[in-house]
């Protein structure tokens, strides 16, 4: 992750500073599937930009009947940094982008047991029973690739917009249990990987975004 | 841009595909509940005085004494007996109720099982966490070395007429009894006219049946099934003492099934004969003709040994004098059977202001882990006196395993003791000493006493992993990870066919348990709760003990998964 992350910003660097190929810069808003963020732009000659970006959202959400064994909140935080690269093919604003997702989205889910259950001559109800708390993220690194409409470093206006619909690979779910008392062995590592199959659905996270950029 | 609409079309159903199965995230997540441990449990193992082995056929626990309110099954229901047929009865104490050396809690256990004497025992729990007892019984017709017994149809009983002619049930081996190198012997003789009654004072008809049992107290093995403990009575008034007896009859009848609890009209006799080795500890020398000596009947309600009388020992020549000293009562004894309920007379004499002390005894393998091992005591020279007997009562034969530990009360003056460690039941013949302890003055040693040994087989300390899945009619299956379950091992052979005896692993900490097994051999395991007992085998085969240990899931049993 570390020499991924340093790669990463040495060609940053590399490519913003360069003075080896034609330079437009555009600067964009955007929001979307992976939150609301900001865009830094580069070209390199007409048919190719690269650009920084990061987004980010918080979500709650709160689920569970009281007839069903647990009750949940969850706490989604929607955070990620992308290095891409358009290319434009057909010279026109049509263009494939690929690159690199830093995905750092995670979401704490905090199950509550519902139901009172007895065993023996012992009453266990949600107070003795305690809480299962789930931490769930994903792989860093994961790679992206799409396509868009829109050129905001070529534009002859210097207001122009954007829209990109694409995927990044973010890989099976990572799931962390912690339980509180009575509720202790729900959190043992084979729980884990319930939850983790359970989610297993959800590898490609899918991207949507319309954005607003300022060429300068 | 018929190319551009190729690859959005590919996209999309890219997404779309990886979105059509959508589950619900808790889908198939069990919901794992760990149960509340007691903070006090007991196991008490019941076993035949003669083998030493637990008696696996329904065996009744009553609890009495001040603390019988206090009894609890291991999950938290009030309980005043129990009946079991796994060898052992399993209960604990109120969960508040913290027992210790300063505040120990006493309760006493009145056992009985068909084809045994009724027994009682008073245990005393010192510590909190499990604590482990014994108690022996005589069968009637196995009886253990040192007791002589038999049991006998004695008539007819017809209500308020009572008996309809004369019945003597004798131990002697001469009158049909079972004798086991008793020395001695105990006859009781029940008039014509004798009323039975139960507890209630109803007087009983039908065909009576009667059992004696006499135990020669200065036989350590016998003395291990006689009930009580070593507090007496004088008075009234429960008093610390130190009781000597000299000599033990246990009597016990049922009309019909029904225990007789009380007898009306003249009482009944009994004659029984005291040890020849048996020191009068006023005299300091063995009874003889002329000395006096106390009656004495166990009250298991109050968990004392209550005075009725003084005798003076006369030469009746009831009985064959070679036998040892014999006398019988000048007067029936037994007017109310609910005194000696469970129908034990004993004979001593009480010294009373005795100064004692309690120690720890904890057993440690100079080897690695081992299985469970068993303990004996003895006198210096083989010969315990009579003096220390009651103390050591409950301490012979208890089985342990390394790290355990337990207490044993002794008087200050107790004689030089050996602690012997060996690898079998004391009963088995093949049994080797694996370790002893000498002790020379009991109450000057530490609190607590350290007991080395080592054992033949090594075993390691291997996890066991169990849990209780129940059926469920959500999503999220029902699993239930044990916390204070007791568990038990038992060596079998692959097919499941039993080896070895049950030996106590411990108890469950969050599903999980620690038992000492050799690997590659192969197990069975009992664990218990709530008063019932869950073997693997109705689960699962014969499981091989590996190095990273063992688990098994006990399955939908109604008992424990009912409302769950």
């Amino acid at each position: 992750m570390k020499l991924t992350l340093n790669t990463i910003c040495i060609v940053i660097l590399f490519l913003f500073t360069s003075n080896l190929f034609a330079q437009n810069y555009a600067v964009g808003l955007k929001a979307g599937a992976r939150g609301i963020g900001v865009d830094v732009k580069r070209s390199f000659g007409e048919d190719l930009n690269i650009g920084l970006g990061f987004s980010y959202f918080g979500l709650a959400v709160d689920g569970g009947e009281s007839t069903d064994d647990y009750e949940y909140s969850a706490d989604a935080k929607l955070t990620s940094l992308n290095l891409f690269a358009d290319w434009f093919p057909f010279e026109s604003i049509f263009r494939l982008t690929g690159g690199i997702v830093i995905n750092l989205n995670s979401a704490d889910v905090t199950m509550t047991p519902t139901q009172t259950y007895t065993v023996g001559g012992d009453e266990y109800g949600p107070e003795k029973l305690g809480i299962l708390s789930a931490n769930v993220k994903y792989n860093p690194v994961a790679p992206y690739f799409g396509i868009g409409f829109g050129n905001p470093t070529q534009t002859e206006s210097a207001l122009s917009f954007t829209l990109d619909v694409g995927t990044f690979y973010q890989g099976g779910a990572i799931v962390d249990l912690s339980a509180t008392k009575l509720l202790t062995p729900s959190a043992a590592p084979d729980q884990e990987e319930v939850l983790e199959e359970n989610l297993s659905w959800f590898k490609w996270y899918p991207v949507l975004n319309i954005g607003i950029n300022y060429r300068f | 841009m018929q190319n551009l609409k190729y690859i959005f079309v590919g996209i999309l159903s890219l997404l779309l595909i990886n979105s059509c199965e959508v589950k619900n995230p808790t889908e198939g997540l069990e919901v794992r509940i760990q149960t509340i441990s007691r903070t006090t449990g007991i196991n008490v193992r019941l076993l035949d005085g003669a083998t030493g082995t637990p008696i696996e056929q329904n065996v009744k626990v009553t609890f009495t004494g001040s603390n019988k309110t206090s009894v609890i099954t291991s999950s938290n229901e009030p309980i005043a007996e129990l009946t079991t047929k796994a060898g052992i009865a399993v209960f604990a104490l109120e969960d508040e109720i913290v027992p210790s050396i300063a505040n120990p809690i006493l309760l006493t256990l009145v056992v009985a099982s068909d084809g045994y004497s009724e027994t009682a025992r008073q245990i005393k729990i010192i510590k909190d966490g499990i604590s482990n007892f014994s108690v022996s019984l005589t069968q009637i017709n196995n009886p253990p070395s040192g007791v002589s017994s038999n049991s006998d149809n004695t008539g007819q009983t017809s209500g308020d007429s009572g008996t309809t002619n004369e019945a003597v049930v004798s131990t002697s081996s001469s009158s049909g009894g079972n004798d086991n190198d008793s020395g001695g012997e105990a006859a009781v003789t029940i008039p014509a006219g004798t009323v039975l009654q139960d507890a209630n004072g109803t007087s009983l008809s039908g065909t009576v049946e009667t059992s004696v049992v006499y135990t020669n107290t200065t036989n350590s093995e016998a003395l291990s099934t006689l009930p009580g403990g070593a507090n007496v009575g004088t008075s009234g008034a429960p008093v610390s003492g130190q009781y000597i007896p000299a000599g033990a009859v246990s009597i016990s009848m049922n009309v019909g099934g029904q225990n007789v609890s009380q007898v009306g009209g003249g009482g009944i006799n009994l004659s029984m004969s005291i040890p020849e080795d048996a020191i009068n500890p006023v005299t300091s020398r063995s009874y003889q003709q002329g000395d006096k000596i106390g009656v004495w009947v166990f009250n298991p309600q109050s968990s004392v040994w209550e005075w009725i009388k003084d005798l003076i020992i006369d030469d009746s020549d009831v009985f064959n004098k070679k036998l040892g000293q014999y006398f019988t009562f000048d007067s029936p004894i037994v007017v109310d059977l609910s005194i000696i309920s469970p129908g034990v007379y004993s004979f001593g004499n009480v010294s009373e202001g005795v100064s004692s002390c309690t120690k720890q005894i904890q057993l440690e393998s100079t080897s690695g882990v081992s299985g469970v091992v068993y303990l004996d005591v003895v006198g210096e020279n083989d010969n315990l006196a009579a003096v220390a007997a009651n103390f050591v009562v409950n301490f012979s034969g208890v089985a342990l395993k390394h790290g355990d530990s337990f207490s044993i009360e002794a008087p200050d003056d107790l004689p030089s003791i050996n602690i012997l460690v060996y690898d079998k039941p004391l009963t088995d013949a093949t049994k080797q000493q694996i370790g002893s302890k000498s002790i020379g003055n009991f109450c000057s040693e530490s609190e607590t006493i350290i007991v080395n040994y080592t054992p033949l087989v090594t075993a390691e300390s291997l996890p066991i992993n169990v849990t209780v899945k129940c059926e469920s009619t959500s999503d999220n299956p029902k699993v239930i990870s044990p916390d204070g379950f007791s568990l038990w091992s038992r060596e079998v052979t692959s097919a499941g066919v039993a080896i070895g005896i049950w030996e106590f692993a411990g108890s469950f900490s969050g599903g999980q348990i620690t038992a000492s097994l050799v690997v590659g051999k192969y197990y069975e395991f009992k664990s218990e709760y709530d008063g019932n007992f869950y073997y693997s085998l109705d689960y699962i085969d014969s499981l091989e003990a590996k190095a990273d240990g063992i688990s098994y899931d006990i399955v939908d049993d109604n008992r424990i998964c009912d409302n769950f």
